[in-house]
């Protein structure tokens, strides 16, 4: 028996983990905290520039890389900054542990200087939580805080840590093994299951399979195009399924939903058998759910009971994981008669591609996103790890970028919530030292964390600060253009800061883009540079994204945009 | 399809008796907007396991998913959508639902301070002996009576006594048990 102290707990519960960074920012009620990190030089301290981004950054670690991440913030103010990043984490199922001061555990509930109840108002936007309330409480606490991120459906679990109780000292050892009565994992798929899907699936003459992000999540993207390529079944995937298929393959659809492909919402009113693996019918994904695969039957399979039946009642659920059921149903598959289907198919999605406006020039002579979009696509062949923000660009990337790896799309999907990008490429960076990263914003949401372009000098971290700058919110001005009869209500930036002066400021170089026969020459020199690099590009001011089905409408109601 | 209509549903869970499990299973109710009739909760045989009846009005189609979100939650062991055997309807559940939905018995108990006094004498001694209350409490003024049965007894009680003086009164909600139904 060794006796301890709370913060060596807590660090040998991080460095049990295979953890080599976690992201924080210091305050009162964590200085021993950070203090013990400087025993622990294995152990990386990230310090970011605020707190909002420290959860970011663990996040898009954890999304680039598959495991758990780590943030570390004081009590009060610097744990109500992280809300953001943990609900941001909770919607796409991020597995990741928050540890979060507290002020000591006699003057709880006092209204003591920076104290917040951060259980009370985490707990909507986390999977589970705790407070600590004895140091003797922490090697199980902490043991199963990691298991409760990392399996079933992840997602991030707060633990609050009152200062006392860092400081005290304990002989209770960790856990050989995690006991939670109340916590399910699902188990095997029953082979009755797997053969009731695959009768379904053999009687189909139409059919597609619809992916998420739990594929990502899940690794299953080989055992999904395995089991596609035996059968011949189609696949669109959702936002956060990108990658999951290679662009390019053969049976890759491309996305579905409101701005998805026209191709692979044809499929979906089309289908006479949908195949739902790891997706939760998000509304952007149905519009109308009456309508949406209203001439289809549904097999859904989830790691999450809760999400079977939840917006539309489905015909065969069930309940594990996906990488099982696909390996279950490859054993047993036969090629299907799909090729009448697929040329059907491809026959709608030449008469339909996305919109293309590279020949025409733009009114202001500006540049489309769309094309410089394309050009990182066609320079990186896919090889990079794309972290997007929120908006316009977000949904241009989706389309015109041709994602061939997993987990090489980092974005908020669920909650959609800007500033995401800079600070989840810090993480990202981190997780994949080897990859290149770009990260980009419009001007709005890359002002929403711009501090962290501090983090990334202190770091010299590689990564391609990209800004689309149309000088609006450009998503928001679409809808404001298509459905407020232009009414431009807050949407309009009429003063912008020179970018490339903020960048200079915090010691970065920079390029202004705004011609198109620059951007390509640009792209390829930025990529050669070792180092980070903000590359700033004018952007025509009035782009929509297209196709678009409005939100709560039907795929009869897609507006196209016009195609040259 | 599970009914879109709204109806009254009776939600069982056996938890872990830990701090804010309360909270967390009102929070996923009143998120769906459904209002918590009555919940009662208190210890079972097993050492460190509470049990919850709540009784909600909502669709079951919703309620289904709360009840599965609830299931979620990490300190709650078991759920079960309960029915009183009148109420039984033909529920059909696609996914896993059929074996969390089973027939009770239902019970509840009331509280009932009355003032007692030579007009109001023989009335309440009706009630008393027509309900098979007991007597709890006699100050010399105000009597204290048990009542307990089904709800709709309760009811039927709580009618009667309109006919007296109520000083105070508390009703604890149903308590559930789940039978077997051949």
């Amino acid at each position: 028996m060794t006796m301890r102290k709370g913060t060596q707990i807590i660090l040998e519960a991080i460095k049990a983990q295979g953890i080599k960074q976690v992201f924080g920012y210091p305050g009162g009620c964590v200085i021993p905290l950070f203090d013990e990190f400087l025993n622990y030089p294995e152990v990386q301290m990230v310090r970011v520039r605020h707190e909002q981004a420290a959860a970011h950054a663990a996040d898009g670690y954890a999304r680039a890389s598959g495991k758990c991440s780590v943030v570390i913030v004081t009590s009060g103010p610097g744990a109500t900054n992280t809300i953001t990043g943990i609900a941001t984490a909770a919607m796409d199922s991020i597995p990741m542990v928050i540890l979060t001061g507290q002020v000591r555990t006699p003057i709880i509930g006092t209204d003591a200087f920076q104290e917040t109840n951060v259980i009370g108002v985490t707990r909507p936007v986390t999977k589970h939580n705790y407070l600590v309330k004895s140091v003797h409480e922490l090697p199980e606490i902490l043991t199963e805080a990691f298991f409760i991120a990392t399996t079933g459906r992840p997602g991030p679990v707060v633990v609050d840590i009152p200062v006392d109780v860092q400081t005290h000292m304990s002989e209770v050892e960790f856990p050989k093994g995690v006991e939670i009565p109340g916590y399910e994992l699902p188990q095997p798929i029953e082979v009755e299951r797997i053969e009731a899907a695959w009768e379904m699936i053999e009687a189909s003459c139409r059919p597609v399979i619809y992916a998420g992000g739990g594929l990502n999540l899940c690794l299953g993207s080989e055992a999904l195009v395995r089991f596609a390529e035996t059968t011949g079944i189609p696949i669109t995937t959702t936002l956060l399924g990108q990658g999951a298929i290679p662009r390019g393959h053969k049976l890759a659809l491309g996305m579905l939903g409101m701005h998805g492909e026209y191709v692979a919402n044809y499929a979906m009113t089309r289908a006479d058998l949908v195949i739902v693996l790891g997706a939760r019918f998000d509304d952007r994904v149905t519009g109308k759910v009456e309508t949406f695969l209203a001439q289809a039957k549904i097999i859904h399979v989830d790691i999450d009971p809760s999400v079977i039946n939840k917006i539309k009642d489905v015909d065969l659920g069930m309940v594990g994981d996906l990488k099982d059921a696909l390996a279950q149903w490859t054993a047993k598959a036969k090629a299907l008669d799909t090729k009448a289907w697929l040329s059907e198919l491809a026959e709608v999605e030449a008469k339909h591609p996305l919109p293309n406006y590279d020949g025409l020039d733009t009114a202001d002579g500006k540049l489309r996103p769309e094309f410089v979009i394309r050009q990182f696509s066609e320079i990186t062949q896919g090889e990079a790890l794309v972290v997007s923000d929120v908006g316009q660009h977000q949904m241009f990337i989706a389309q015109h970028f041709a994602f061939k790896h997993p987990r090489t799309h980092l974005t908020s999907g669920g909650l959609g919530t800007m500033g995401f990008s800079l600070p989840a490429a810090i993480g990202a960076a981190f997780s994949k030292p080897q990859w290149p990263v770009i990260s980009f914003s419009g001007d709005g949401g890359f002002q929403m964390n711009i501090q962290e372009l501090a983090t990334v000098k202190a770091y010299n971290l590689p990564i391609l600060i990209v800004i689309f700058n149309n000088a609006n919110l450009g998503m928001v001005k679409q809808w404001q253009d298509l459905f407020w009869q232009s009414r431009y209500a807050g949407t309009i930036f009429e003063e912008s800061p020179d970018f490339l002066k903020i960048a200079e400021g915090y010691g970065l170089p920079g390029v202004r883009i705004g011609k198109k026969e620059e951007v390509a020459p640009a792209i390829k020199k930025a990529l050669e540079v070792k180092g980070p690099l903000v590359l700033e590009f004018m952007l025509e001011s009035d782009t929509c994204v297209y196709p678009m089905i409005p939100a709560g409408k039907e795929f009869k109601d897609l507006i196209e945009g016009a195609a040259t | 399809m599970k009914s879109k209509i709204e109806g009254r549903h009776v939600i069982a869970l056996e938890v872990e008796d830990k701090p804010g499990v309360l909270t967390r299973i009102s929070a996923l109710f009143s998120r769906r907007g459904f209002n918590v009739e009555s919940l009662t909760v208190g210890h079972t045989h097993q050492p460190g396991v509470s049990r919850f009846t709540i009784v909600v009005v909502g669709a079951e189609a919703e309620l289904e998913q709360v009840r599965k979100q609830t299931q979620k939650l990490i300190n709650v062991l078991k759920t079960f959508h309960v029915l009183d055997q009148e109420e039984a309807s033909d529920l059909e559940l696609t996914q896993g639902g059929a074996k969390n939905v089973q027939h009770a018995v239902m019970r509840e108990l009331a509280l009932v301070k009355v003032h007692y006094d030579k007009e109001s004498a023989r009335q309440i001694n009706h009630i008393v002996e027509r309900f098979s209350a007991r007597m709890l409490h006699w100050s010399g003024e105000d009597l204290v009576l048990e009542f307990s049965g089904t709800e709709a007894k309760v009811d039927a009680v709580f009618e009667e006594l309109k006919q007296v003086t109520v000083l105070e009164s508390v009703r604890t909600g149903k308590v559930a048990m789940s039978i077997e139904t051949k």
